[in-house]
């Protein structure tokens, strides 16, 4: 299905780009079990048992997930008690 | 023998002589470690955070090294003290066990990694032997895992809560 509609110009405000929150992104890998997983996100971050688990199905099906978002400094300290943990975890706007 | 049981206290722990006989080699394992560019066991353990810019990646980590140096000595020290009385059983606080589960974590990435698992799929091209020891190092974790879970549910539950 084709549709009409006027043409949008990208936006191009690096005010815009600079406001967004880093992303603090957990990766899949074959090693780290899944109810470890997600006894590592609820305890570091309080997440519901129910949306701890859906994070880590997504880490595990989709390949990663966004597991919280912040400034950069809350998002270097997120990587490092990540990693502390050994889990894979990336930061990215 | 539960090895891991939920206590008002915290996670009682209870190992075999077996047991103890192989957890008692990882510290001593992960001291082997050598440097991230060498060793895959290390390298897994310094994954990098920044995967578009290596350079902020680098001093990321330079900047955490000495927290994880800290951090991952005081795991081992606390992973240890529990072994040496968990043979009788021995109490272990929420914080030494959540110690104990880090340093498991640790070492399995990292033999698996020093075995060239990389990929789903990789743990069944491994021999018997080396599946063996990573099994049995997901079992006790995963053991310890719900020890943990069953010790929130029993007794960090607000008693006044109409949860």
């Amino acid at each position: 299905m084709v549709t009409t509609r006027p043409i949008e110009r990208p936006v191009t405000d690096t005010r815009v780009e600079e406001d967004l929150p880093w992303q603090v992104v957990v990766w899949n890998d074959p090693v780290n079990l899944m109810d470890y997983v997600v006894w590592v996100l609820r305890r570091l971050f309080g997440h519901s048992l129910a949306e701890a688990t859906r994070l880590m199905l997504a880490v595990h099906n989709e390949g990663r997930a966004t597991v919280n978002q912040g400034p950069r400094e809350q998002a270097e300290m997120d990587a490092y008690r990540l990693h502390q943990h050994g889990l894979w975890a990336t930061i990215e706007k | 023998m539960i090895p891991f049981l939920p206590v008002p206290d915290g996670i009682l722990v209870t190992l075999t002589p077996d047991d103890l006989d192989l957890l008692n080699q990882l510290p001593e394992f992960l001291g082997t470690l050598g440097s991230p560019a060498e060793d895959p066991g290390a390298a897994r353990l310094h994954s990098p955070v920044y995967l578009d810019d290596i350079q902020a990646s680098d001093e990321w980590w330079r900047l955490m090294s000495e927290e994880f140096l800290q951090s991952r000595t005081a795991d081992r020290s606390a992973f240890a003290m529990i072994l040496e009385s968990a043979g009788a059983g021995t109490v272990a606080s929420l914080a030494e066990a959540e110690a104990l589960l880090r340093v498991l974590n640790e070492a399995r990435l990292a033999l698996a990694a020093r075995l060239g698992v990389r990929e789903e799929g990789d743990m069944e091209l491994l021999d018997s032997e080396d599946q063996a020891a990573l099994d049995y190092l997901a079992g006790m974790q995963q053991l310890l895992v719900v020890a943990l879970i069953g010790e929130e549910l029993e007794f960090q539950i607000d008693p006044t809560s109409d949860h």
